[in-house]
Parts: structure tokens; C-alpha cells; sequence
């Protein structure tokens, strides 16, 4: 089942998989993990991930409280008007 | 700071009879100069990556510190009692920067650095701490050597005169110039770039930097100003500072800031005792290395005349390269050349030798004879350098009966044209004059200074890319210098590398112009304007 050169050029995914390459190599080099030995890179990642996560998780726990705080302080209370 | 003028053109010939007269259209006066602006986000990315390197850089030390890794440098024991020997903090960055990219930097070469080149590959197992050879060479198009007529060849008229000196001299004369080391041939080759910069004396000396560095004491002294540009040479700055003179710096290549420190020096006069100066030098170079622009002769001169001030021009990279007849930039902008008071050169950019030159008016250079270091201490120049020096000058000149020089002048400022207008035209940033052979491109951030350095070798192009302690911390750049020796192949094969590296590793930042690839270009335009000037 081996494959030429030009057969494999033309398969579809060949362009796509440059671009990727080139979009892979420009992230190393703007964040520099081009220079570092691989633990580093996986230092580095590893610390941004955790910021990330962190950031997303107290954002996922502690927004929909707030926002429902807001809206309660702040809209007209109608069902009152109702009862009476 | 966009200037472009185009007056009547220069016809030149040389003063063989022999020589061909050269058309019209040879050599348009273009004075164009652009340093287009760093963009923000490349700024910024930049900046933090940096800091990503600094706070990794920091953990390592640490590392070393606490005996996890293993110290792979030099380190101070810092016994008891013991002043420490180093501030560990200057050596941060050559250890954790520095070392991370170190084999793009000091390529050791294995055949003459003419406008092709052997580089030998080196291989690290410990990440650059240390090399081994593999033992290939690998062949590349000169792109780093200051080969500018491309006399820096191992055949030729030049290499057989310094032969033929090496027989009848000898190699060294094993004495100072005061003692006995003033050779027959040193009198010639004096007598000769007298000749050819058009002043009334010259001396020479066997090491540029040294020219500079040991010279300026003799000129300038306690009670001087003087008044250098800030991107000047260490060489320069290391000799005004040796002086013992008051060093003041104006803004580069800026002419009304110039005024203003002349203008302010004269009213206030010396620091504490205000005091009228003694003398007032301005330093300056003709183009400069590192931007690739050329100074205003022209403004400068007015100002120097106005205010009374000596003028110092370093013409280390601009004699024989620039200007129509190769006479440096006093030919580039037609001033007359006694209104310098002071020439400096080096013989090691256009001529293919070493060494470095003064000149001007004959008093000052039997000053020079007499109170200069270098030649009071250093040995004279040895035979065969000087003997290239003086053949390399005659086929400049035209004097050996041939139009060599006179091509090699064109050639170099038609591959320096056609070069810098397609890299622009890509949509590369591109600092500097448009006529200067140095042609600086910039990549601003540190992964991609190896980057390029190693893509462009591998397909065969030999570059020298630069960094932080030469550059500003965010503008680091590879910079190209052209050669007479290039041909029109060798250009078109280094522009498809650049571009497909420049693609690769995304180096078109350029606001102004589209960013096009190599094949999207209009190829008929460049080449009828290449083959039209030769």
C-alpha cells in the first residue's frame, strides 16, 4: 500500500497539513518555546494551562451568582404590584 | 523621513584612456532612506518573550544554584572573605539567552570567504554547551562578509602581487613605525590613497579598530568636546572615552539636535568653570552598519562651518562602495573633501586586506606621525596585506590598463539595487539607504533570529543574523551584505530563500506594502532595470 510522492501530494489533507505545520512553527517561535528543551516547553504549557483553567473555572462557579444579584437589585419588582 | 531627489546623473571615467565612457543612466542620484516603524504587536510580543526567557532563565539558575543541574560554565568558588570576581547578573544573559541559540553565532568557515563560502556544521548533544564537527561543509552563498568589490579572492592580480611581496619582503619587518618598520611600500600606499581620497597626506595603520580606538587621543584631550552620533562604533566610542575629552551624544543622523548641542556648548561652554571649549570634534560615520543609512555630509558640513567645529568621518564601510568612482561618501554627496577635516578608513571592508587609514591636510597627519599610539607601539603592516591594498587600489583606480574597477563599482551598486528593491517589494521591513551594500531586515523577535539562521542555511545561504547587546533589545535583524562578486543567479537563488523562509517564519510585518510572494512579483520589470545598467 505504499504511496508515491506525487500520489500522496495529491491526496486532500496534504495542503491542510502544511498549513498546520506553518501555523505550528510561527506559535513556537512567537512564544519561544522554539529555544527550550522539551521539559521547558512542557513547563510553560503546563503553567499557562493551569492560569487558564483556573481563570475559566472561578469564571464558570461565580458569574451566574453575580449576574442573578444584579438583576434583582436592579429590576422593578412586578409580582408585588399583582398581589395587591 | 521619507526623502527622495533625483538630480542629473554622474558620467565618470577613469583616467586610463582606454576605459569605456559609461551611459547616462548609470548612476541616478536616488537619495532614499526609510526606517519604517516597529508595529506595535510585534513590540509586544517580543518584549514578553523576553520575559518568558528571563522567568525561565531565573528557574534554572536556581536550579544550578541549589546543585539540581549540573554548572556547565565558569563559576567564581567566592571563598571566604574573597571579594566576589563576577556580578553573576552580567553573565545571565549570555548564559540563559545567549546559549540557547549559540550555534547561529561564530560559524567557524573552511575555504576563502569570497561570494561563496564553506561552512562547517556543528552538532550539539547538549543543547550549544558544547560542539563537535561532523566534518561536512556545507557550500552557501555569502551573505555575511564585508566582501564589497569582491576582492577577496585566493586568485587574481591582488593574491599574486602579495605573493610575489612575500618573496621580495618578506613577512614582517619586525619593528614599529618610529624604529625601523617604514617600509618602501608603506610610503607608496600613502602616497596613493592620498591620491585617491584627494587630500594632502595619509597614514596607515595595521588594524581598523585600533586606527580609531588609538588615534582619537591624539586629536582630542581634556578641555574637548566632542559631539558623536549615538549608533557610532565601539571603536570610535572606546577612543573618545580614552581621550579623556567630554562626550556628548545627538540623535542619529539627526542634523537640528546636532545644532542644538553645538549651539548649547558654545554658550555654556565647560561643565563647572564655563570656560570657552578648546575644540569641538564631531564624529561621525559614513554609513553606518548596523541601519545601513548614510550620514548628511552635506547639512553636517554647513553646520561645522557655521559653528567652527572639526568634522570626523569614519568611512569604515563607505569608501570603495559608495559614490560613482568608489571614493566613499565625500564622492557620493560631490562636497569638497578639504572641507573634512579629518578622513578615516579601513582597508578591511572594499580592499579585501586589514588595516585602517587617516587622512587629510599634511599638518595633521605629521601630528598624527609623531603623538599617535599606534604608531609609536604597534608593528608596521606586513608585506603582502599592504601589497593587495595598493593592487586592489590600482584596479580601482583603472591604473593597471583594464575597466575592471569601474565594473566592479557598478556591478556592486546594480546588485545592491535590484536586491533591496525586491526584498522591499515582498513586504519585508527594510532599514536604511537605498544605496547602501548593508542591507538590514528586520525580525524583532529572539526564536526567530535562530530561526532564520539555521532555515537559510540549510538552503545554502550563509547569513549573519544579530541580536540583543548590538541591536536595541526589540530590533534584532539579519543583516545582508552585498557584493560585487554576487551574480544575478546567486541574488535570485538568496531572494526565493529569504522568501520562503520569510513565509515560514512569518517575517513580513511591512504596513506600507503588500505583502507578495516571490512568483507574484513582476519578474521582466527587475531584470530589464539589472540588465539595462550593466
Amino acid at each position: 500500500m505504499y504511496k508515491t510522492k506525487q500520489q500522496r501530494q495529491s491526496a486532500w489533507y496534504y495542503p491542510l497539513l502544511e498549513v498546520i505545520q506553518s501555523y505550528y512553527m510561527q506559535f513556537l517561535l512567537a512564544s519561544t518555546l522554539y529555544v527550550m528543551e522539551p521539559w521547558e516547553r512542557i513547563l510553560v504549557l503546563s503553567i499557562f494551562f493551569l492560569i487558564i483553567s483556573l481563570v475559566t473555572y472561578s469564571a464558570f462557579i461565580y458569574i451566574p451568582f453575580h449576574i442573578h444579584n444584579i438583576l434583582q437589585a436592579t429590576t422593578p419588582i412586578i409580582t408585588d404590584i399583582f398581589k395587591h | 523621513m521619507n526623502k527622495s531627489s533625483s538630480s542629473s546623473s554622474s558620467s565618470s571615467s577613469s583616467s586610463n584612456s582606454k576605459s569605456k565612457f559609461i551611459s547616462e543612466n548609470v548612476f541616478k542620484f536616488q537619495n532614499h532612506e526609510e526606517f519604517e516603524e516597529t508595529p506595535t504587536w510585534a513590540a509586544v510580543v517580543t518584549v514578553l518573550g523576553y520575559a518568558i526567557l528571563s522567568a525561565l532563565g531565573w528557574l534554572r539558575d536556581f536550579l544550578r544554584h541549589i546543585g539540581f543541574e549540573e554548572k556547565k560554565t565558569a563559576y567564581d568558588p567566592n571563598p571566604k572573605d574573597f571579594v566576589p570576581l563576577y556580578q553573576s547578573y552580567e553573565c545571565f544573559y549570555t548564559r540563559n539567552l545567549y546559549t540557547r541559540i549559540r550555534d547561529v553565532f561564530n560559524q567557524p568557515i573552511a575555504s576563502v570567504a569570497g561570494a561563496e563560502v564553506h561552512v562547517m556544521e556543528r552538532l550539539s548533544d547538549d543543547y550549544n554547551w558544547t560542539f563537535k564537527f561532523s566534518g561536512k561543509k556545507i557550500p552557501s552563498i555569502n551573505l555575511g562578509s564585508y566582501n564589497y568589490l569582491g576582492f577577496a579572492e585566493n586568485q587574481g592580480p591582488c593574491s599574486e602581487e602579495a605573493i610575489k611581496s612575500i618573496e621580495k619582503y618578506g613577512l614582517t619587518t619586525c619593528s614599529t613605525r618610529h624604529e625601523l618598520g617604514t617600509q618602501q611600500y608603506m610610503k607608496e600606499l600613502e602616497s596613493l590613497m592620498a591620491e585617491y581620497l584627494n587630500v594632502e597626506d595619509c597614514i596607515a595603520f595595521g588594524m581598523g579598530f585600533a586606527t580609531n580606538a588609538l588615534n582619537i587621543p591624539t586629536l582630542a584631550g581634556k578641555g574637548d568636546l566632542i559631539l558623536s552620533d549615538k549608533l557610532n562604533h565601539v571603536s570610535l566610542i572606546l577612543g573618545a572615552r580614552l581621550s579623556g575629552a567630554t562626550i556628548r551624544t545627538f540623535d542619529h543622523n539627526d542634523v537640528k539636535d546636532l545644532e542644538l548641542q553645538l549651539h548649547d556648548a558654545i554658550i555654556h561652554g565647560q561643565p563647572r568653570t564655563c570656560r570657552p571649549w578648546k575644540k569641538i570634534l564631531i564624529i561621525v560615520e559614513g554609513v553606518y552598519s548596523m541601519e545601513g543609512s548614510l550620514c548628511k555630509l552635506p547639512e553636517i558640513i554647513a553646520i561645522k562651518k557655521k559653528y567652527k567645529a572639526y568634522l570626523y568621518v569614519d568611512e569604515a564601510h563607505s569608501i570603495g562602495a559608495i559614490g560613482p568612482r568608489g571614493r566613499g561618501v565625500v564622492d557620493y554627496w560631490k562636497v569638497d573633501p578639504n572641507d573634512i577635516d579629518i578622513h578615516m578608513g579601513t582597508f578591511t571592508k572594499s580592499f579585501g586586506s586589514a588595516g585602517g587609514y587617516i587622512a587629510g591636510k599634511k599638518t595633521l597627519i605629521d601630528h598624527i606621525r609623531i603623538y599617535s599610539h599606534s604608531a609609536c607601539y604597534s608593528s608596521s603592516m606586513s608585506a603582502p596585506v599592504v601589497l593587495q591594498i595598493i593592487s586592489a587600489l590600482n584596479i580601482i583606480m583603472g591604473r593597471d590598463g583594464t575597466n575592471d574597477g569601474q565594473k566592479r563599482i557598478q556591478q556592486l551598486a546594480c546588485n545592491v539595487r535590484y536586491f533591496r528593491r525586491q526584498l522591499f517589494d515582498m513586504g519585508f521591513i527594510v532599514y536604511g539607504n537605498d544605496n547602501s551594500p548593508v542591507v538590514p531586515v528586520m525580525i524583532y523577535m529572539p526564536a526567530k533570529i535562530a530561526a532564520v539562521n539555521r532555515e537559510m542555511l540549510k538552503r545554502g545561504c550563509a547569513v549573519v543574523t544579530v541580536g540583543f547587546p548590538a541591536t536595541h533589545l526589540t530590533e534584532s535583524r539579519v543583516r545582508f551584505c552585498l557584493s560585487a562578486g554576487h551574480t544575478k543567479e546567486m541574488l535570485d537563488h538568496a531572494l526565493r530563500a529569504m522568501d520562503e523562509v520569510g513565509h515560514l517564519v512569518s517575517l513580513r510585518y511591512s504596513k506600507q506594502n503588500p505583502h507578495l510572494r516571490w512568483h507574484d512579483l513582476n519578474r521582466a520589470d527587475y531584470d530589464k532595470e539589472y540588465l539595462s545598467l550593466n
